[in-house]
């Protein structure tokens, strides 16, 4: 239950109130997902407001101006009500029960991926041992409710959108596993939290040599093709076949309208900032500066946070600093995206097919390969296993963690709340 | 009711509902809809057990990987704007025929197990703390209650194994000091014990743990041999004799008393963890039995962990039996796919 609904932390400060256990688990679950709903419907609010900017001034035009101020801060807010008015419509050939549902299937295969999502160190809803992989195996079901919006639309210029979105996403849905498995190669972990910890830069002289895309040259090129991978995921262009204005009018959301048809974009752009963020978090520090004394300090306040029963206040301000820093990498990788968008001309269906089985698929197979076969060419050539680490001086693993309940641990289960860490692996030598 | 069986209930019925619906449609895109939702709430079932890796697999495979693949086919293979199936009788009463087969093997892998093992929750006791307990009181009839729970509320380092086994062929310092008729008292003492709690051990990482049932629901005694008391299983066959509902009674009263005493089974908030029995048990750990081999284990430091030799093919299929007829399911719909298409050719 643990595990399901909340991180543990706040149920135990509610069962210190004086609520009984079962409702302060309740109660903490709400205010988990009050938290991520929120953050769900700001973040794409944000990102509108963003693109309309940017691809305003890339277009050499202003964006918009007039609500809320000079730089149009509110915009997003009176697209928002601007579509709550609009009129619901579904066509009448359409199959009214898949129409309706299609909405709630994207948003809601994009909301449930936020739960494995840390947004600093420990702060995550779910804390899965297979955080990575659960949030992939959500993400791919958001696929699902776009073609069922193209299908159920009974439109040809729906359907069209809708094909192409399955056959985008069915031949992308590869090298992005792999390109994500390939700084895993590097952790040996498929929690977010340990992927993000385990890239601490304290220690290195160099700043930013700790994140896992200088870690060797397969995963420094893995996080791009990552990034191009994710933003075909994402539909966006030149990859978004699947709406492409100027040949299917809308794609798959030709017949949608008003909250309906938002609820498509809402979706849109919670998964570029969710692909984002798995992007910084698996190759780009996560929520590390990159700074080695500054890591230090705030991951030393984190740790001290983590070991201590109570609130602490240098804890949780290095953790709202994490945030800061892990939101700012996913923002800039979405800026990139949007600035993608507007610079690249849409590639055709058969490109970007081609792109993907002939190009991407073959490269990240050859990285996955280059990753694992990295540690030994290294150490047979320079006798190290990091390249600017020699062998044996500090060797970085992630700590060695005790799980709290021994029946999980015998089954080679582990829970991420509540666990002790009894040592790091560079104070055993 | 606690939230986890209410959530363990919707998603039930959920998977339920869905897997009606997609039997009931006739668009077969509808069929997938209603296929993602139950197989959707088959994961949030695995999600609930805390088994994420096998949810997680589900949702990537069955859900994002098959039934895209089976809503692709039909937009590319479908005549008109919304394909139906059209079903005879016979298919009716075939499909029923194969249908309740299945349910039949399913209704038989489930009762072949005993659940009830599995719904344990766990007090931890301190062998020392008990045996001292034990053996300052084992004589007083009467104060077999205030022994169990001194002894439960001693949550501390080394835990308590099978005692019986301990002290017939495994004895300590403690126990070499006891005379035979104080022996005598200790084993009326601990088929007490057992016959209350149901108590068993499993080997947790080199460590035993002394487990006990929850208060509601759990069998009769006389099932201890599963668990390594071949040795005296006419002791467990007069239990037996004694008579279940008299044991029921007896510990459902004990229980009531333990908890009125503040005493706590397995906290619903930390130890349930990843490691909900149930939930492992569907990974093919069982906590009821040890899977690994037969006869006596060695834990070290006088720890015996008696086994019954259960072979691991006795753990849990129902996974793979429910992943199976997903797949037998996407089969058919493939195979009706393929037809619709073919009437819909023979038809131009």
């Amino acid at each position: 239950m643990s595990l399901i609904l909340a991180d543990a932390s706040l149920a135990g400060f509610f069962t210190e109130q004086g609520l009984s256990e079962s409702w302060a688990f309740a109660v903490a679950g709400v205010i988990h997902a009050v938290l991520l709903i929120h953050f769900f419907a700001v973040v794409p609010a944000v990102f509108i407001w963003l693109e309309r900017k940017v691809a305003g001034r890339i277009q050499d035009r202003m964006g918009p101006t007039r609500v809320g101020g000079r730089f149009g801060w509110l915009q997003a807010l009176a697209d928002g009500v601007k579509l709550v008015q609009k009129e619901d419509l579904i066509p009448p050939s359409a199959d009214a029960m898949l129409f309706r549902m299609a909405p709630y299937m994207v948003c809601v295969a994009s909301f449930a991926a936020f739960m494995f999502l840390p947004f600093s160190d420990g702060w995550v809803a779910v804390a899965a041992d297979v955080g990575l992989f659960a949030l992939v195996a959500i993400l791919s079901l958001e696929v699902f409710g776009i073609i069922l919006a193209g299908y159920s639309s009974a439109s040809k210029w729906s359907l069209f959108g809708g094909m192409r979105e399955a056959a985008q996403m069915v031949s992308y849905e590869i090298p992005l596993a792999i390109c994500a498995v390939i700084p895993i190669v590097a952790v040996g972990s498929l929690n977010l939290g340990e992927i993000g910890r385990f890239q601490s830069c304290d220690g290195y002289a160099v700043p930013f040599v700790g994140w896992l895309i200088f870690h060797d040259p397969f995963t420094f090129i893995a996080f791009f093709v990552y990034f191009v991978v994710a933003t075909a995921s994402c539909k966006r262009a030149p990859f978004d076949l699947a709406e492409a204005e100027s040949e299917l009018v809308g794609g798959f959301h030709t017949e949608y309208s008003g909250m309906r048809w938002s609820f498509f974009f809402m979706a849109e752009y919670a998964s570029m900032y969710l692909v984002s963020a798995v992007a910084a978090i698996l190759f780009l520090g996560a929520w590390h500066t990159g700074l080695g004394p500054v890591d230090a300090i705030l991951q030393g306040a984190r740790d001290k946070s983590a070991a201590g029963s109570g609130f602490d206040a240098f804890g949780y301000l290095a953790n709202v600093v994490g945030f800061g820093v892990l939101f700012s990498k996913a923002s800039l990788l979405v800026f990139v995206q949007i600035w993608v968008r507007w610079t690249l001309p849409r590639l055709r269906i058969d490109q970007v097919i081609i792109t993907c089985l002939k190009y991407l698929v073959p490269i990240a197979c050859f990285l996955f390969l280059g990753a694992i076969l990295w540690p030994m060419l290294l150490k047979s050539a320079t006798g190290r296993t990091h390249w600017l680490r020699p062998l044996g001086d500090d060797v970085r693993a992630i700590p060695v963690v005790q799980p709290l309940n021994p029946t999980a641990e015998s089954a080679g289960l582990s829970s991420d709340a509540g666990r002790t860490v009894v040592m790091a692996a560079g104070e055993e030598q | 009711m606690s939230g986890e069986v209410l959530l363990f209930r919707l998603f039930a019925a959920i998977v339920c509902g869905g897997a009606i619906a997609v039997v009931f449609s006739q668009s077969i895109v509808r069929m997938a809809f209603w296929l993602v939702i139950s197989l959707g709430s088959v994961a949030g079932l695995f999600f609930l057990l805390s088994a994420d890796f096998v949810a997680a697999t589900q949702l990537l495979i069955y859900v994002g990987g098959t039934v895209v693949l089976l809503v692709f086919g039909v937009m590319l293979t479908a005549s008109g704007p919304y394909l139906k199936i059209p079903t005879s009788p016979s298919q009716v009463v075939l499909a029923g025929g194969v249908g309740m087969l299945l349910l039949s093997l399913f209704v038989w892998s489930v009762s072949s197990v005993d659940w009830d093992r599995q719904s344990i929750r766990r007090v931890r006791i301190s062998a020392e703390k008990f045996e001292a307990a034990v053996g300052a009181l084992a004589s007083q009839e009467e104060s077999l209650r205030s022994i169990l729970l001194s002894a439960a509320e001693m949550d501390k380092d080394m835990f308590a194994d099978d005692f019986h086994h301990r002290i017939h062929h495994h004895p300590t310092d403690a126990t070499k000091s006891l005379d035979a008729t104080k022996l005598k008292e200790w084993e009326t003492v601990f088929h007490k014990v057992e016959l209350i709690s149901h108590a068993y051990s499993v080997q947790d990482h080199g460590e035993s743990s002394f487990y006990v049932y929850d208060a509601n629901g759990h069998d009769d005694a006389g099932d201890h041999d599963e668990f390594g008391h071949g040795h005296e299983e006419g002791e467990h066959g007069n239990h037996n004799e004694h008579g279940e509902h008299a044991a029921e009674s007896e510990s459902s009263q004990l229980l009531a008393f333990w908890k009125s005493h503040g005493l706590r089974f397995a906290p619903d908030a930390v130890n349930t963890g990843t490691s909900r029995p149930l939930g492992l048990s569907l990974l093919g750990y069982r906590t009821d039995r040890d899977l690994a081999e037969s006869g006596l284990k060695t834990l070290g430091d006088g720890f015996y962990l008696a086994s019954s030799g259960n072979s691991l093919s006795t753990g849990y299929l129902l996974p793979f039996e429910i992943v199976s007829i997903h797949l037998l399911v996407v089969l058919i719909g493939a195979a009706y796919l393929a037809r619709a298409k073919r009437r819909a050719d023979s038809a131009q």
